[in-house]
């Protein structure tokens, strides 16, 4: 227990010394925090309750419209500057090649019977551009319903959708929607990363010490599991700062940052995300540091290591593929999936908690699934961690980390 | 009391033997060989000694019984593959490393001053190790070994890449341990090594043990009937028992027939009024013994 202390504290205060974690611990929330004050400053010289508009340009750009329906009768000048009209295809191309205008529609003379509008433009982009023809559908609208302002209302501007749970611990949403993706969006990362680079740490140091050739001398002063178990909870240690300082300094940035950048208020983070949030901060990690630490012992190099480390880390980006479920529809099946599948349950289950309330017994089941899963992985990566694999230089691969596994190394 | 016990121990790493049912004792206080050439299984037996590989079979005594985790803080171990970590100071890293032999914290620190003191490393201390000369790094490794007192010192191959200042060092601080009452193993290949330094030996080869016992008996055991003459004058013309004479450095080398003792030619060149400046029976190096061992069995060099 004495050497299992040791070579934790050493682990983490040789972590914690490196200049490079200092920087990165400082750094990070430093530099958000200039960020924030720049955004903020730069929104009280051009309020928008939307983040999204510090990001596109301030004038949206013009678009041609040929009217052959001869519905478009007229365009309120409110909208001069977003829509020029042409009075044939032709025209508007000439004006589209010229780069006049961004891209140009074309109302065919049966809209009304078809719908049919034809888009030109030099680039598109098929996710946004090929979904909407606004402002033309816009114009025609308009046209066909301003002596009705009531009904035109009604028809462009979306439902006012009330909704009210019944005998639901949740909170309501963000009502700016943006926030609302971009929150669960961040803890989603923000939990990949953490997990990501604290276990990358233990894999580091094992290799480290394989490399620097001062490994026979640790095996001949502690056994192989002081030295994992020393390694995996002082790194771990080193990582639970880190994220604690970060998420701190993020709640701080946010508090602070939503009094002077109005595009932040409304955010809301679960009271229970940080207590959560520690626990599987610290399961996940523990998984995924004792398969790196298994990786770092088989591997002679991290060039060799590279292969199988990708493979190992594939579980925590498979949340990220799904990002758009586990925020949108977070009580869906596949969602409930990975949120309680032990490897992808870290990044997903926080994801899901910072979309939307998540029930207790599922955090539940997904923490002792996880933990269960911890066990079981230390049991086997422990055989890898032996010294005769520590000390060889054996060629490193898929197969070989396969085997070991399986305990057939 | 033997410090080391080692009894028919074997391992086998997937098809290849590499220690064989070798078995030896290390005496207190004396400096031990390990012999043998590369790839003979010198160092695995020294991981089994140190309980850093499990034996498949056999039984290692350490110190007095099985190796034990207080026990391993009574060893100090010099590896074949140097090794410190290179990105924190050197200050450091022989701490921890005299931690975890399980020195206290200012004992620790203490010892380590007067031992960076005495091997001119004091200078440096708060350097990073990565930034010491190599013939600095190699003290470091000395320190790190020595800093905890050590009642067993094993080193593997200590004098690999030393200049002949450090092999110096190297030899006069074994040598110093041994009178302190230290015990300690070589681990070499290069024999004159421990001809020099060694009281004892065993020599492995292809994991197996090819001698053992104490060294000037095995030279004795193996000296080929062959004296070294170095006569003030020229020798006699006939000399009886003895097959041939050559001719090396200052003297003569006699290469005795079957039933001739060397005393009966000694008494012979004193009848004749030879006068003598040197007479000795001409012992064969472990080179030569290890040459005429394996040959004489068959093996492959």
């Amino acid at each position: 227990m004495h050497k299992t202390w040791l070579i934790l504290s050493h682990e983490a205060l040789t972590t914690l010394r490196s200049r490079s974690f200092l920087l990165a611990l400082i750094l990070v929330p430093l530099v958000s925090f200039i960020i924030l004050l720049i955004a903020g400053a730069l929104q009280r010289r051009n309020p928008s309750p939307d983040p999204i508009t510090l990001l596109t340009p301030e004038k949206p750009p013009i678009k041609g419209v040929v009217d052959l329906s001869g519905l478009i009768r007229e365009i309120p000048p409110a909208m001069e500057g977003q829509v020029r009209p042409y009075p044939s295809p032709e025209a508007g191309l000439r004006a589209l090649q010229a780069g006049e205008i961004t891209m140009l529609y074309v109302v065919a003379p049966d809209y009304l019977s078809s719908g049919k509008i034809e888009l030109y433009a030099q680039e598109i982009n098929p996710f946004q551009d090929a979904r909407t023809a606004y402002p033309v559908d816009w114009l025609i609208s308009y046209n066909l319903f301003k002596d009705r302002p009531a009904l035109f209302d009604r028809i462009t501007v979306s439902m006012n959708l009330s909704v009210e749970r019944v005998a639901s611990e949740k909170p309501p949403r963000a009502t700016n929607e943006t926030v609302a993706f971009f929150v669960p969006y961040g803890i989603a990362m923000f939990f990949y990363l953490f997990i990501l680079g604290t276990s990358s740490l233990l894999l580091s140091s094992v290799n480290t010490e394989k490399q620097n050739r001062v490994i026979e001398i640790l095996l001949s002063s502690a056994t192989p599991s002081q030295m994992m178990a020393g390694k995996i909870i002082g790194l771990g240690l080193v990582g639970l700062l880190q994220m604690t300082v970060w998420l701190a300094a993020g709640l701080w940035l946010l508090q602070f940052s939503s009094r002077t950048f109005t595009a932040l208020q409304g955010i809301q983070l679960p009271p229970n995300l940080l207590g959560w949030g520690i626990l599987y901060f610290i399961l996940g990690y523990t998984i995924f540091a004792a398969l790196m630490g298994g990786i770092g012992a088989l591997a002679p190099n991290l060039r060799e290591a590279s292969q199988v480390t990708s493979l190992v880390i594939l579980p925590l980006i498979i949340p990220l593929m799904f990002l758009q479920l586990l925020i949108n529809r977070p009580d869906s099946a596949l969602s409930l999936v990975l949120s309680l599948f032990p490897f992808t349950s870290p990044v997903a289950m926080m994801t899901r908690l910072a979309a939307e309330p998540v029930p207790t017994w599922q955090l539940g089941l997904g923490a002792v699934l996880q933990a269960l899963t911890a066990f079981l992985v230390i049991r086997v990566v422990a055989g890898m961690f032996r010294a005769q694999n520590l000390l060889s230089g054996q060629p490193f691969n898929l197969g070989l980390f396969f085997r070991a596994l399986i305990g057939k190394v | 009391m033997s410090t080391v016990k080692v009894n028919q121990i074997t391992k086998r790493f997937g098809n290849q033997q590499v220690v064989d049912h070798v078995s030896f004792e290390v005496q207190r206080g004396e400096i031990f060989g390990l012999l043998g050439p590369n790839g003979a299984g010198k160092t695995t037996t020294i991981r089994i000694i140190l309980d850093i590989f499990k034996p498949d079979s056999g039984e290692v005594e350490v110190l007095g019984g099985p190796m034990n985790e207080e026990k391993k803080n009574r060893i100090g171990y010099l590896p074949e593959e140097r090794g410190l970590y290179q990105d924190i100071s050197l200050e450091v890293c022989l701490n921890y490393l005299a931690r975890l032999k399980g020195l206290k914290p200012t004992e620790a620190a203490h010892r380590i001053e007067q031992s960076l003191k005495r091997f001119d490393l004091y200078e440096h201390r708060k350097k990073k190790v990565k930034a010491l000369s190599k013939g600095m790094q190699q003290k470091a490794q000395l320190i790190a070994t020595l800093v905890h007192d050590p009642e067993l010192i094993i080193v593997d191959e200590p004098f690999s890449a030393l200049d002949p200042v450090n092999t110096q060092m190297v030899k006069d601080l074994l040598r110093e341990e041994r009178e302190r009452g230290k015990t300690i193993i070589m681990c070499t290949h290069q024999m004159h090594q421990v001809e020099e330094l060694c009281d004892r030996l065993v020599l492995i080869n292809h994991g197996k043990v090819m001698l053992y016992g104490d060294l000037d008996g095995i030279r004795r055991r193996y000296a080929a009937r062959k004296i070294l003459v170095c006569p003030l004058g020229d020798l006699p013309a006939d000399l009886p028992g003895v097959q041939r004479i050559e001719r090396e450095n200052s003297g003569y080398l006699l290469h005795l027939t079957e039933h001739t003792h060397p005393q009966a030619i000694l008494k012979h060149l004193v009848e004749q009024g030879v006068a003598l400046e040197r007479f000795e029976v001409a012992l064969p190096t472990l080179d030569e013994i290890f040459i005429q061992i394996v040959t004489a069995r068959g093996e492959p060099l």
